[in-house]
């Protein structure tokens, strides 16, 4: 295997932060605000706390590696058939992510620009992030880089203008959490939002300095992030009230329709927003096709990764155009949470569980 | 692989193996080239399809409508206006610049729908610029006439919103004055970067129907009369849910836009022996419940300049705010009484108590509510003259 240069806390902090941007502006706030009547802030702060915990366990994990990637290392751990039923979940959970994420988006562009559209037809832009996952991952770094500056440039210029015409009060209540908000089911649905580290993990080489520049980029990412989200459910929440916002199915797409000022000489904010979105799209479902062509390669070893990636976008995107309802994708938000909360949690401490183990055998013999 | 010649000397082996040497060399140019070939052919193709259009249509075949009006006939029939700019290439021989076209249906879609029949081109409602409702779908209930536009997104959610009086036939049969094109002349009307005065509290869709979702903020929605050339506003309609619920003055808008702190520009005050105009305007509300029952302070700040005093020429700059002051006072309480008798809480005073209360319980509370409004105000300047008792 070639080895892989060295990437920095930068590189990892834009392609996380890309993550944010592709994935918490339509589908999340609408979760969030219909999971509690209490304080908003509250379910997406634990949200991120998990995450940077989680990360926390993956970047344990990482150090140890020695400069190889993750399935190979938990396959010389563990033995290639209890390797096999650990990662099987993952490529489930990869596969849903990235076709819930393409055709989310395919139907949020036909709800609001392009009705008549065929699906499939939208869908198809999936070919440019195939092509680049099949480049390999350091492509994606330096398309996420470049990417980054792009989008999140337009997006921070949304978000000032998105204050036009806030009123605080319309947040509240701001102190009064409500708990019944933990047996939600748009609160874990939400999820899907907090885990890109654990896609970056799952493809590339690591060692104990690559580990330092992922904890560190990640940490930063979810700062900047975390402020993305709460102005991506805030800012519609602030100018229709919570009763609105929580009717709508994304409710910042229509904040930025409702935004009119003289001298903005934008006439259709919405459609920068999908256009910023959409950068920040392309290299997150490249990095998750690639992420499923590294899991299928450690579940296959014989198979070389591209071809992997360009079978792997050929299944998505025929799944994500069969999709015949999005009541579909909804009920997939909430159903993989099981198989989500294991590549968050279970996974990485029952590797660090096994590694233990070993190191602690190899120390009595 | 080939057979060795034993006889082939060294040289021409060497020559053969340079000879294969360079064709392999031009085999790898010529599949470089076509790699590029390929790339370049496919990322043009990518191109065409970048546009992403589908069943598009030029918008010379289509009909941009400036205006809309949904004039409620009953509550499960409306008849849908719309006024249509005629731009020149399109408009030989048509002596308006505009033509008004109307539609009856079940709903505003319905209506859209059919009134294809009666046209030639495609008509487009993506470009509305005002949307009016009479005085019968605001007593009926808004709601169902609105949810159109923010569920299809057919009507842009900043399009303004004013309900008229007296049918739609007048405003949108009538051509404007200035001859603006339909719509943008409405628009015009109420923004404060062109005719828009806070007295005429320009109302956007989206506010309005942000405001029918919301127990704890009732709307107030502009009120047109078409008169004989052009239309005139006669004041501020408040609503308790989707409902008309009454009418303000256009003085007493002038103090709603004051205590909801939209009052932006300046704003002329006329009163009796002289005319001041509102250079600033700085309010704080305080709000905390009192025995179960809200109580509402919202301390006015104005700092007005002094335009016109003909009518007295020996009032001291005292005598004209203490008299501003006191005009104010009896607006507001004639403004809260209005609007607490009817349930509607046009000022989002509700939205304070958020905290301690459920939405849905706001409506009897404002009724229950101690609110008060104090001024306070400063005479900035008296022009360029002095003012001498």
């Amino acid at each position: 295997m070639t080895k892989q240069p060295k990437r920095s806390a930068y590189a990892y902090f834009c392609l996380f932060s890309l993550y944010f941007g592709a994935a918490g502006g339509f589908l999340y706030p609408s979760l969030v605000i219909n999971s509690t009547d209490g304080a908003l802030w509250l379910p997406i702060l634990l949200w991120a706390g998990a995450s940077a915990a989680s990360c926390l366990l993956y970047v344990r994990l990482l150090r140890g590696l020695k400069g190889q990637p993750l399935l190979p290392y938990a396959r010389g751990l563990l033995g290639p058939a209890a390797a096999w039923l650990l990662t099987f979940p993952l490529l489930l959970f990869a596969f849903g992510a990235v076709i819930v994420m393409l055709r989310s988006f395919s139907e949020l562009v036909t709800m609001t620009l392009l009705p008549t559209t065929p699906i499939s037809f939208l869908d198809g832009m999936i070919v440019p992030a195939a092509l680049l996952a099949a480049a390999g991952l350091p492509p994606i770094f330096r398309a996420a880089r470049l990417l980054f500056l792009l989008a999140f440039t337009i997006l921070l210029f949304l978000l000032l203008v998105g204050f036009i015409n806030t009123h605080l009060y319309y947040g509240g209540p701001w102190l009064r959490p409500e708990p019944a908000f933990l047996l939600s089911g748009d609160f874990y649905g939400g999820s899907f939002l907090w885990m890109g580290f654990a896609f970056v993990a799952l493809c590339g080489s690591y060692d104990a300095e690559e580990s330092r520049a992922y904890r560190k980029g990640y940490l930063l990412a979810l700062g900047v992030g975390t402020a993305l989200v709460l102005s991506f459910v805030y800012l519609p929440v602030l100018t229709f009230g919570r009763e609105l916002s929580s009717n709508l199915t994304f409710p910042f797409v229509t904040k930025m329709d409702s935004v009119y000022q003289y001298w903005i000489v934008f006439e259709n904010l919405t459609s920068i927003f999908l256009s910023a979105t959409m950068f920040c799209l392309l290299v997150v479902m490249a990095l998750k096709l690639r992420t499923i062509g590294s899991v299928a390669h450690g579940l296959w070893p014989k198979l070389p990764v591209s071809k992997l990636v360009l079978t792997a976008s050929a299944v998505v995107f025929a799944v994500a155009t069969w999709i015949p309802e999005w009541r579909i994708i909804e009920s997939w938000l909430f159903n993989s949470l099981v198989i989500r909360m294991y590549v968050m949690f279970a996974f990485p401490l029952l590797l660090l569980a096994a590694g233990k183990r070993k190191t602690a055998k190899e120390e009595s013999k | 692989m080939k057979p060795i010649n034993p006889t082939a000397s060294p040289a021409s082996e060497r020559r053969r193996e340079q000879a294969q040497g360079r064709k392999e060399q031009g085999r790898a140019k010529a599949l470089a080239r076509l790699r590029t070939a390929w790339s370049g052919t496919a990322a043009l193709l990518l191109l065409l399809a970048a546009g992403g259009c589908w069943d598009s249509k030029d918008v010379d075949n289509r009909f941009l409508v400036g205006a809309m009006g949904l004039d409620a006939k009953s509550p499960e029939r409306l008849e849908v206006w719309f006024r249509v700019p005629v731009t020149s290439p399109m408009g030989g021989g048509h002596k308006s610049s505009f033509f008004a076209v109307s539609q009856e249906g079940s709903t505003v879609m319905d209506a859209v729908n059919r009134v294809q029949y009666k046209l030639p081109k495609a008509i487009d409602v993506s470009s509305t610029r005002a949307l009016f409702l009479d005085e019968q779908s605001a007593q009926y209930g808004l709601l169902p006439y609105l949810e159109f536009a923010v569920r299809e997104r057919t009507v842009p959610l900043d399009a303004v919103v004013a309900v008229v009086e007296g049918g739609m036939k007048r405003i949108f049969e009538s051509p404007n004055p200035a001859g603006e094109l339909a719509g943008i002349y409405t628009k015009l009307y109420f923004e404060p970067y062109a005719g828009g005065i806070p007295r005429k509290n320009k109302t956007m869709l989206w506010e309005v129907y942000a405001k029918l979702h919301n127990p704890m903020h009732a709307n107030l929605i502009p009120v047109l009369r078409q008169e004989k050339k052009d239309f005139i506003q006669t004041g501020n309609a408040f609503f308790r849910s989707d409902h008309m619920a009454g009418r303000l003055t256009m003085d007493e808008s002038l103090l709603y836009e004051m205590m909801t702190k939209r009052l932006t520009d300046s704003e002329i005050v006329l009163m009796s022996r002289s005319d001041l105009n509102i250079v600033h305007n700085k309010t704080r509300v305080r709000s905390r419940l009192a025995g179960g029952k809200p109580r509402v302070e919202a301390e006015i700040s104005l700092s007005v300049s002094l335009l016109d005093k003909s009518h007295s020429k020996r009032r001291s700059e005292d005598e004209i705010k203490e008299e501003l002051a006191e005009q104010l006072d009896q607006l507001s309480k004639g403004l809260i009484a209005k609007t607490q008798k009817a349930g509607s809480d046009i000022f989002g005073f509700g939205n304070r108590f958020r905290d301690r209360i459920k939405p849905d319980q706001w409506p009897d509370l404002y009724r229950q509510g101690d609110i008060r409004c104090t001024f306070k105000i400063e005479m900035r300047n008296t022009g360029l003259e002095f003012l001498r008792a």
